[in-house]
């Protein structure tokens, strides 16, 4: 019996979602026969059988996620008895399964001397140790499958984004503080088992196709954002609060600027408002927060680093702009462009998507009124922007009341009420708004 | 309380001031920490400076010349003849200890690191004793360093007593004996057999396993057995010493050998013997059983990757704790120790302590050697370079030896080196980056290496194990 692990699928990358047997259990296949696809965040590829034999077992369904190094297909090639047979005794641990004569020379080096000894430079397995990486786990891309430098921070990358930014796929919220009764399971994102919650039914009934329908897999980043937003709106107590402010300063002002400056790159009201954001959540450090879970403490942010969403052809991204309160408003808008266009490619890397501790969302551009965003978790708050409208708006111009055109912004701040209460996202709200609505005050304040 | 007890407060107490120890006690100081440090013997630097590695070093140093003299007459050297003046080699060994020895204690005083002389027991685990100073140190932290010392000869050997050397004697040189026997064919015996061979004396190694240096490859050994053999009187090996009578003017020794029937049991006399019979570690008077903490069956005190002992504010280091008892293993275990007891994110994660003898020629090797990837299986790819074939070892008439580096056959990371002949214990230190590395066979052989050096070695020998050295011979099918 060979016990096939999923392979190696290369930089770094390590895991997979099954998309299709190519086999069934029973069928016989000759080695470089393909097995099945696996996508991964980069590619899908096809695994072909690296023995002849028949297929005993098929561990896992089509949209499974495998992990590297798991058995995922027994292939009874005759080498060996069969796993778990009575007559054998218990089971030889899974690394010494391999029958002798099918392992190649190769295989059994690995085993006896390679587990041991991990392949990186010395300051390589420090700085592991210093990021709290275990070094085991990672996937050398180097020579020989050396780890390097840059495979710890993109290693370190993908554990954030399953941690949190891009994706809980794993939660490890203590079962009392989900408050249904049961641990999450959600290893294939289908099952979730509540029991405990009243008038709570899940999963729901299948769905009955009452007509012509069309099915899509859901994959890749919408996995990952459905992921993320589920276990954002089942764990964080979302409270929004919504203002309209009033652009017409500083819009004038930012086109005054791009007129007279027709050669240097455009500024954008979201650069205005992200660079706004940055000053102004400094006095409300409750909003450039996260919750830790395990020590039950509030990890309040001194670093302000402003996600935005950006629509991408693969999905929604949200790219992270570093240090955003010490960037300049053209350096601003001259970074929100190009790390949006890096999305839009799909050349953004894992370190320009990870560390945010705010974000704005701009459905505005599309059109709308007030939009009501899922919190980017571990993040505590987000700020969804409207469409800017000219609106009539009551004014007093001295001490008399008018109605003058104005353009409005619709805001609303969504933030996770075990952090803060009402009156405070209303303040950093109002003082928000304050920023934006008079140039002056945005070029003292911010 | 006794009277006339100091009492001494400390951040760090580091007990032993050998290779581990006063590296250790010297780190902590430059990373701001309050140490102490406790060493029974006058001098600091441990066996190693002052009765091992150093003075075995530099014995073995006038040795080599005298033997490269002979050699060069084959080069035109013309003299007549040429013999030691003990006294002089004898001050010349004592005064190259005595400079580095004072030269550690001005860097332990240039850090203001106090210094208790005493053995140091445990009373508790925050408290020892120090005998001989009369003085109790506090501590929160402590870093035991006590080092090893010589296996002695059982009593039942040695008839009614008669003053058997030990290499620490030995390499005090109080006399060139004329016949000399050396019990034990390990590196200590080897090394200090072969220096007095050097000088005059007749020598006769012993050994009671079938082997000598039983951990090395027994390939690389070979070569520096032939030697052996060259300058010996005799190299016995499965030979066990019955016993030792001293006589008027030295020992009479009786001495067993097995052979294919039974064994043979012949008796000769020598002047002086010397006891090369490995070490132990200096665990024993600690008072760690006062404190609970366990020694394992061969005395050592069992630590984790950040030498930490079962109890978590003692660390243990050098030939007290586990791995081979080599002063690099101890100085780079010290700074370990420190660097976590500072907070640093620090591990002994050394892939591997290389290994070096300073016999004629010498021997080292890192990582992996080949009877090991025998014993445990592991399969290899394998490249040798003989020195013969190395034009610098031409130019210096040193063509004893070869190279040898053992790689991951699929992934060409290097696994293992082993080197004997002329400067292995300087090229082994490339070896032992390569491997820390991670390097494979590639980076070795694209490496510029300069020419012509010995160092050459070790490119040739990886492009052999990769596909074939320009510098040898193909084999024709």
């Amino acid at each position: 019996m060979f016990e096939f692990k999923l392979p190696d699928l290369g930089e770094g990358i390590h895991e997979g979602e099954l998309l299709q047997w190519h086999v069934a259990e029973g069928d016989h296949v000759n080695e470089d026969d393909p097995l099945c696809e696996v996508e991964t965040d980069k590619a899908a590829v096809t695994i072909p059988s690296p023995r002849s034999g028949t297929i005993a077992a098929l561990k896992g369904a089509p949209g499974d996620i495998v992990t590297v190094g798991d058995v995922f297909i027994l292939i009874d090639d005759g080498s060996e008895k069969q796993v778990g047979d009575a007559t054998e005794g218990p089971p030889a641990p899974a690394e010494e399964k391999i029958s002798p004569e099918a392992a190649s020379p190769a295989d059994k080096d690995a085993k006896a001397f390679l587990p041991s000894r991990v392949i990186a430079a010395p300051a390589t397995r420090r700085l592991a140790r210093e990021m709290g990486v275990d070094i085991r786990q990672v996937q050398g891309t180097g020579p020989g499958g050396r780890v390097t430098p840059e495979d710890l921070e993109a290693f370190d990358g993908q554990n954030i984004e399953e941690q949190g930014i891009d994706g809980p796929e794993h939660p490890r919220v203590p079962e009392e503080d989900t408050g249904l009764g049961q641990p999450l399971e959600t290893v294939s994102g289908r099952s979730l088992n509540a029991q405990g919650v009243p008038f709570l039914e899940v999963p729901w009934a299948p769905v009955a196709d009452g007509g012509p329908v069309e099915r899509e897999p859901i994959r890749s980043l919408r996995r990952k954002v459905a992921v993320k937003t589920t276990t954002s709106n089942i764990l964080i107590p979302h409270v929004a609060h919504m203002d309209d402010i009033d652009v017409t300063q500083i819009e004038a002002l930012r086109q005054d600027y791009n007129a007279r400056n027709p050669d240097q790159a455009k500024l954008t009201l979201l650069a205005f408002v992200v660079k706004a954001v940055a000053a102004g959540l400094k006095p409300y450090p409750m909003f450039n927060a996260s919750i830790d879970l395990a020590a039950n403490e509030v990890v309040y942010k001194k670093y302000y680093n402003i996600g935005f969403a950006a629509d991408t052809p693969r999905g929604l991204m949200v790219p992270v702009i570093q240090d955003a309160d010490r960037q300049s408003l053209s350096g601003m808008a001259d970074r929100i462009r190009h790390l949006a266009d890096k999305a839009r490619k799909g050349e953004i890397q894992v370190s320009e998507l990870t560390h945010g501790t705010f974000t704005v969302t701009n459905v505005g551009a599309v059109g709308g009124t007030h939009v009501f965003p899922v919190i980017n978790a571990p993040e505590t708050a987000i700020l969804g922007l409207g469409r800017v409208k000219k609106k009539p708006k009551v004014m007093s111009q001295k001490g008399r009341d008018e109605i003058r055109i104005r353009s409005v912004l619709p805001v609303t701040l969504c933030f996770d009420h075990r952090v803060a209460d009402g009156a405070q996202a209303a303040a950093f709200v109002r003082d928000l708004k304050a920023v934006l609505e008079s140039r002056l005050n945005f070029m003292v304040q911010v | 309380m006794v009277v006339g007890e100091m009492i001494l407060e400390t951040e760090i107490l580091v007990i032993g001031g050998g290779p581990g120890g006063y590296t250790a006690a010297i780190h902590a100081a430059d990373l701001g920490h309050d140490v102490v440090l406790v060493e029974s013997r006058d001098m600091l630097g441990g066996v190693c400076l002052t009765e091992g590695c150093i003075p075995s070093k530099t014995l073995i140093h006038a040795v080599g010349l005298a033997q490269n003299l002979t050699d060069a007459r084959a080069m035109g050297l013309v003299h007549d003849g040429i013999r030691f003046d003990a006294e002089k080699l004898r001050g010349h060994v004592r005064q190259v200890v005595t400079t580095l020895s004072s030269g550690v204690a001005a860097l332990v005083e240039n850090r203001e690191i106090e210094r208790v002389k005493g053995h140091a027991r445990f009373q508790t685990p925050n408290r020892v004793y120090v005998d001989g100073a009369n003085t109790i140190v506090n501590f929160d932290y402590a870093i035991i360093a006590p080092g090893s010392r010589i296996n002695t000869l059982p009593d039942n050997l040695v008839k009614a007593g008669g003053q058997i050397w030990t290499s620490a004697q030995a390499l005090a040189i109080p006399q060139i004996p004329e016949r000399l026997l050396v019990i034990g064919g390990g590196y200590i015996g080897l090394e200090i057999g072969q220096a007095y061979a050097g000088l005059g004396s007749r020598v006769t190694l012993a050994e009671f396993s079938d082997a000598l240096l039983s951990g090395a490859d027994q390939d690389l050994v070979a070569v520096v057995t032939k030697q052996c053999e060259k300058s010996f009187d005799a190299v016995l090996t499965a030979a066990r010493v019955d016993s030792i009578q001293p006589t008027k003017d030295g020992f009479e020794v009786a001495i067993e050998q097995k052979n294919d029937t039974g064994s043979d049991i012949f008796k000769s006399r020598f002047s002086q013997v010397l006891a090369a019979t490995g070490r132990r570690p200096n665990t024993d008077d600690l008072g760690l059983d006062t404190i609970g903490l366990d020694r394992n069956d061969q005395g050592l005190i069992p630590t984790d990757e950040q030498c930490r002992t079962a109890i978590p504010h003692l660390f243990a280091i050098g030939d007290a704790a586990p791995g081979p008892a080599l002063a690099h293993k101890a100085s780079r275990e010290g700074k370990v120790a420190v660097e976590v007891i500072d907070g640093q994110a620090s591990a002994f994660d050394n892939v591997t302590v290389p290994a070096v003898l300073f016999t004629h020629p010498e021997i080292a090797w890192a990582g992996l050697t080949e009877a090991r990837a025998e014993e445990r299986g592991i399969g290899v790819k394998m490249g040798k370079f003989p020195l013969t074939a190395l034009g610098r070892a031409r130019s210096a008439g040193k063509t004893e030896g070869f190279v040898k580096v053992l790689a991951d056959p699929e992934s060409g990371v290097i696994l293992g080196v082993g080197i004997v002949g002329e400067h292995a214990s300087e090229l082994v230190a490339e070896a032992t980056l390569a491997i820390e590395m991670g390097a494979t066979l590639e980076d070795l052989m694209v490496t510029i290496h300069p020419h012509p050096t010995f160092s050459e070695s070790i490119m040739e020998a990886a492009e052999m194990a990769a596909s074939g050295s320009v510098h040898l011979m193909q084999k024709k099918e």
